[in-house]
């Protein structure tokens, strides 16, 4: 009983470390990221630079280590309390709903990995690859948002071009995560090789299923959100 | 080769392939000229292009003008410089941003109250700074005080 309160609370503590370090990186960083680099690419008839700089890399990073570490209902409730903490500092528009179920998304990869007991050093290649996939799934995510929200014209072209425009942020977003899986995840992957002071926590099945279910939810409210 | 030293081999191939492949993507993208390291290339000439302002409180404004080399910025500042508005600018990582747009002596502030100043061109919302966005003969260019 009293291990697994001490068990429990080790959870909670880990997720408002994760929280606390997500919503101060991303205030800290804010207005402060460097312009972007003299890379310019041409596609669809548009040249934009390569690389458009935002902190999308704190959030996801955040997202998947949740996923990994904590799982369950931590996978989304870590993600989102960073988007609202910082959102109130930073601030946000419609689009929110559709960022923040974009990062539970994220963290619910983040689970995957976890359930699949892929941590360790000989599944590196699948963590990334399902890092990257959950990158691209949010960028798919989020953009139709943007052009569901009216950004842009509700035709083919008004959709193609609002993808081709995302392009540098979806450049970034590969480029800067991908760096900070190396950096943040490896690190993790070690220690818990070598069996030091990773926690395994047990997911109740309940928790598991509602972990699934809420960015379900979350996206469907941000379809009708912009439809009702 | 015995087993380990394949599986060792299958391993480090699907971290190196991915990455052989992003590399080869770039050096043929600079190749064939679709990544360069030169911003576009303004263009020449004059620009025609009309120009509405939606201050989000019923109140609106349109003009043509004829611009050389313009941007949308430009354009924003030629509606200044005939006395109809007055635009505040704020310069961040060698971008402008609009801070604030006055019109018949009133003044919208860019994040007041929820309001943010964004445009659009050819109704296609921009993310670009409006600094960066060249316009192309005949083209709109909508400024909206957007809430949200």
């Amino acid at each position: 009983m009293i291990k697994n309160n001490f068990k429990y609370n080790n959870r909670i503590m880990l997720a408002v470390f994760l929280i606390t370090i997500g919503s101060i990186i991303r205030i800290l960083l804010h207005n402060n990221l460097p312009g972007s680099p003299s890379i310019y690419i041409t596609v669809n008839g548009i040249t934009q630079p390569m690389f458009m700089l935002d902190l999308f890399f704190i959030v996801a990073i955040i997202s998947l280590v949740s996923g990994i570490l904590l799982g369950g209902y931590y996978t989304f409730i870590v993600p989102i309390s960073v988007m609202i903490i910082t959102d109130f500092v930073i601030g946000n528009n419609w689009i929110a709903i559709f960022t923040w179920s974009g990062f539970a998304i994220l963290g619910l990869i983040g689970y995957f990995i976890k359930k699949k007991k892929s941590l360790t050093l000989t599944h590196i290649p699948r963590i990334f690859g399902l890092g990257i996939g959950a990158i691209l799934l949010y960028d798919i995510w989020t953009n139709f948002g943007t052009w569901l929200g009216g950004w842009y014209t509700h035709t083919w072209g008004g959709l193609v071009l609002c993808y081709t425009k995302a392009l540098p942020f979806m450049f970034w977003h590969l480029l800067s995560t991908s760096i900070a899986m190396v950096l943040v995840i490896l690190p993790i992957i070690y220690l818990k090789e070598h069996k030091l002071n990773i926690p395994d926590f047990q997911i109740k099945p309940i928790e598991h299923k509602i972990s699934f279910v809420v960015p379900v939810i979350l996206m469907i409210l941000a379809l009708l959100g912009l439809l009702v | 080769m015995n087993s380990k030293t394949k599986n060792n081999l299958i391993y480090a191939s699907k971290i190196i392939f991915p990455l052989i492949i992003v590399i080869g993507l770039f050096i043929v993208g600079v190749s064939a000229g679709i990544i360069t390291f030169e911003p576009p290339n303004k263009l020449t000439g004059e620009i025609t292009a009309t120009i509405e302002i939606d201050f989000g409180d019923g109140t609106n404004y349109s003009n043509i003008f004829t611009v050389e080399n313009s941007t949308v910025f430009d354009f924003l500042l030629e509606v200044e410089e005939i006395g109809e508005i007055i635009v505040g600018t704020n310069e961040e990582s060698g971008s402008y941003e609009i801070e604030s747009i006055s019109y018949n002596d009133k003044k919208y502030n860019h994040g007041e109250d929820g309001y943010w100043w964004l445009f659009y061109v050819n109704e296609q919302f921009a993310i670009d700074s409006a600094d960066k966005v060249y316009l192309s003969d005949g083209d709109l260019v909508e400024w909206k005080f957007e809430n949200f």
